[in-house]
């Protein structure tokens, strides 16, 4: 069917929808309550990509920054391991209460990988200058996270360690300029014995291959520059082949499963890093993502019948990116933020470098 | 118009448009109207029609049907022609009056409710709400979101913490949100009681009985608070409870929040704290038949194989599994890996065993990428030729047989990339094999898998170049 109307990148709607609870969000939102700075993430990196973020005010900017520092870990005096492990920033505020200084309350507020990371990347994209950031402590909770496998705990309580938050260590490690901190040979070694018979990377090693992990794997040795050195020529070799198979019209998280709006950014942003995404079939690619743009209320679903969600909406937006789509903006493809907060980042590292603070 | 176009078709979203298109659909009486909207949404819904005919109950399990009977519902509420051709659309206005029975009865001139009865199961009507409820959420689905969520729409009547004298004890704490708060979340009373509850007890450390159930509470609204996970251990190690009973709990979360890594995780710790596997394999079991491709089960399941080593039937659930859906991939991954761990590993009987299992499993579906990825996972530990070339003989022999009818792109790219291989390796006159590799990569590039034109050029392109060959396509 010709239908003009479904084909057009709807921008200004998008932005309607990116913005509309950025503040205040509906009831049903509780089911994000334990990861509202992805959440915030999702909305502040999204209207980025839509070079919208002129839509806030420099105050508005600013309350969202203290509001993000607000959730980092307090220092406690007593550093030891234990208590450093819990140190970056938080998602949920189930145990944050006002003027208390509950010990028992405030022990449950404890650090995420994910949380910091979300939280330090929306930071650079809103312009913050990160001064306010605990680095040492943070790049110490970062180290003590790490396991003997080269993987990384989500937190001290979570007990989730995988892919994911070996993406996020890196992502925390290369903005904080920390690499020192943590172990590099262990970390690659985890990734490269997460490569699978198929030529994917799983979530962990044995695991079944699957898009998000794979790229959390490369986008990690290339955030070490390590790509070019951690994988033998036939493992890339066979991991394009299999990311290139995932195109179905959008792309698929696994051999035989349905497309999946998400996976425009996961395996897209995979095959950029690799330099591959130009034999990708953008027409095909746009079109599937495309049609799970909800024309009336803004967003991006999951599957053409499906509703449409957070999640999907921004990296709808992000795989479209990859395509030269007038009105959005350039993204790194790494950072999971544009190539405009990456240049701040990288005038931030100038600046403490030539200041000898990191 | 070919089954994918239909499907695009009635995939395109519910706008304003198509919903002109549709009500010009169900008025229109000229069967062959060129109307190009008349042609293809009157196509859908024939296909609509007569799906329904077949099995009214699989109507809402079918993709296009869902499209098509979300077009139907909202059609509805504006269609006031008692012609109209709309499949249901007569047939859904009578079913409105079934969800609305008092009404019905007072209102119905006609004696027709004979016929409402003949019409409509039960099943249909509870389907037609869920249709209605879909096409809701589609199009009203910021308003939607304000509504209540459906943990809290239980009949029961629900008393708040601070109304229940047994709780008169416990100091009611709100949250802070601080000074400028950002994703504020209009958390409803329900939500907002529990919770305060929850920190009075954090606060006290209280650890006891009734905060068990006050967690629980808590994620019933929250299943992913990690927090209340985090302090639900605690209490239940602190009371040394009944670790069955957490199972059973924690077994009734993971089948409502499958996709959920906190409930994964806890059911582990509890596991752990238990010593004893015995049922695990039998409950993830349960949740693959949910979901077959599940992740986290498949995780779970790996983990309770190797901390508990209780492989021994697993190769015949992997059978029984891959008998249901032969393109489960997770399916085909589990295979591996229990054949990886196993104690004989990959010798050369086993691996001669799962060459026949593949030529097996690919008779039966040859376009079925997962076995194609398996073969190679296998011959990864392969080194005898005798072995490898039963399967490029099975191979070479489909593709001399196929040169008509359903070409297999993976069959051409796992003979085309051995050819190469076989060079590679300098077993073979190399020419010969890099003209039969190009020969295939080309009818790839141009016959059979064109939406990868690009990268199987580039393919030929990186071959042409290693040997020095002209690059023609
Ligand atoms: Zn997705």
């Amino acid at each position: 069917m010709e239908n003009q109307n479904s084909c057009k990148l709807l921008i200004d709607l998008h932005i309607k929808f990116l913005r509309q609870f950025l503040f205040q969000a509906p009831k049903n939102f509780v089911f994000y309550e334990y990861t509202r700075p992805t959440i915030l993430f999702f909305m502040i990196s999204g209207l980025d990509i839509l070079n919208a973020l002129n839509v806030l005010s420099s105050e508005e900017k600013l309350g969202i920054c203290d509001w993000i520092y607000s959730q980092q870990v307090k220092l406690k005096p007593e550093n030891d391991i234990e208590e450093l492990r819990k140190c970056g920033f938080y998602g949920s505020r189930t145990s944050t209460v006002k003027d208390c200084d509950n010990e028992n309350l405030s022990q449950l507020n404890v650090g995420n990988l994910a949380m910091t990371y979300s939280s330090l990347c929306t930071l650079i994209i809103l312009g913050d200058d990160l001064s306010r950031v605990n680095r040492i402590n943070t790049l110490k909770a970062v180290k003590y996270l790490q396991n003997e496998n080269g993987s990384f705990l989500s937190s001290v309580v979570c007990g989730e360690n995988d892919m994911r938050f070996v993406y996020c260590a890196m992502v925390i490690c290369y903005i904080l300029n920390g690499f020192s901190y943590i172990n590099i040979e262990k970390t690659i070694q985890f990734i490269s014995q997460s490569v699978h018979y198929d030529g994917g990377i799983g979530l962990k090693p044995n695991l079944e291959a699957h898009g998000g992990s794979s790229f959390c794997g490369i986008a990690s040795l290339f955030l070490m520059d390590q790509l070019e050195t951690a994988l033998t020529s036939i493992q890339m070799k066979n991991l394009k082949r299999w990311l290139i198979f995932r195109q179905q019209s959008g792309f698929q998280g696994r051999p035989n499963k349905d497309v999946d709006t998400c996976y425009s950014f996961w395996i897209g942003a995979t095959l950029k890093i690799m330099g591959m995404f130009s034999y990708v079939n953008w027409e095909e690619n746009k079109n599937s993502i495309l049609l799970c743009q909800n024309t009336i209320t803004g967003g991006f679903s999951k599957c053409s019948h499906t509703e449409v969600d957070l999640l999907h909406t921004y990296f709808g937006l992000y795989g479209l990116s990859f395509m030269n789509i007038t009105g959005l903006n350039e993204m790194h493809s790494a950072l999971n933020i544009s190539m405009r907060a990456y240049e701040h980042l990288k005038v931030l590292h100038n600046l403490y470098k030539t200041n000898s603070y990191w | 118009m070919t089954p994918e176009r239909l499907e695009v078709a009635a995939t395109v979203h519910i706008d304003i448009h198509l919903m002109e298109s549709f009500a010009h659909v169900g008025q229109c009486e000229n069967l062959d109207c060129q109307r190009k909207c008349c042609v293809q949404l009157m196509q859908v819904a024939t296909h609509a029609k007569s799906c329904a005919i077949v099995k009214a109950e699989n109507r809402y399990k079918c993709h296009l049907c869902r499209q098509v009977l979300a077009l139907c519902a909202i059609h509805l509420e504006n269609c006031r022609n008692t012609k109209c051709f709309i499949p249901f659309c007569i047939r859904y206005k009578k079913c409105k009056v079934i969800t609305n029975e008092h009404r019905r009865c007072r209102n119905m001139s006609k004696g027709s409710s004979f016929e409402i009865r003949v019409g409509f199961s039960k099943e249909e009507v509870i389907n037609f709400r869920k249709f209605r409820k879909f096409v809701y959420s589609q199009i009203f689905s910021l308003k939607k979101m304000d509504d209540n969520s459906s943990d809290e729409n239980s009949v029961e009547e629900w008393i708040l913490y601070k109304n229940r004298p047994e709780w008169k004890d416990i100091e009611s704490i709100p949250q802070d949100d601080g000074p400028y708060p950002v994703v504020s979340i209009n958390y409803s009373e329900r939500y907002s009681d529990v919770f305060n509850y929850f920190r009075g007890v954090v606060a006290k450390n209280e650890k006891s009985i009734r905060v068990l159930m006050l967690c629980r509470d808590a994620l019933t609204l929250s299943p992913a608070n990690y927090t209340v996970w985090q302090y639900r251990r605690l209490v239940l190690k602190h009371l040394n409870s009944d670790l069955k009973e957490e199972l059973e709990y924690v077994a009734d979360v993971i089948s409502n929040h499958s996709k959920n890594y906190q409930v994964w995780h806890h059911r582990r710790v509890i596991i752990e704290w238990y010593g004893d596997a015995t049922n695990e394999l039998a409950f993830t079991e349960q949740m693959l038949q949910i979901d077959a491709k599940n992740y986290h089960a498949w995780q779970y399941r790996q983990w309770v194989l190797t901390t508990f080593k209780c492989f021994q039937n697993e190769l015949a659930f992997v059978n029984e599994m891959l008998k249901n859906d032969v393109r489960n991939n997770s399916v085909w991954n589990h295979r591996y890996f229990i054949l990886n761990i196993s104690e004989e590993g990959f010798s050369s009987k086993i691996i001669s065993e799962e060459i026949n299992y593949i030529i097996d499993k690919l008779q039966i579906c040859l376009n079925n990428e997962s076995v194609w990825n398996y073969l190679r996972g296998i011959l990864l530990h392969c080194d005898s030729e005798i072995i490898k070339s039963k399967i490029v003989n099975f191979c070479t022999e489909l593709y001399e047989k196929d040169h008509h009818g359903d070409h297999s792109v993976h069959l051409f790219a796992f003979l085309a990339d051995n050819a190469v291989e076989t060079v590679e390796n300098k077993t073979e006159n190399s020419k010969e094999n890099i003209k039969f590799a190009l020969k295939l990569y080309n009818d790839l590039a141009l016959k059979y898998d064109i939406i990868r034109i690009s990268y199987w050029k580039f393919i030929i392109q990186e071959l042409c170049e290693r040997y020095s060959l002209e690059i023609e396509i």
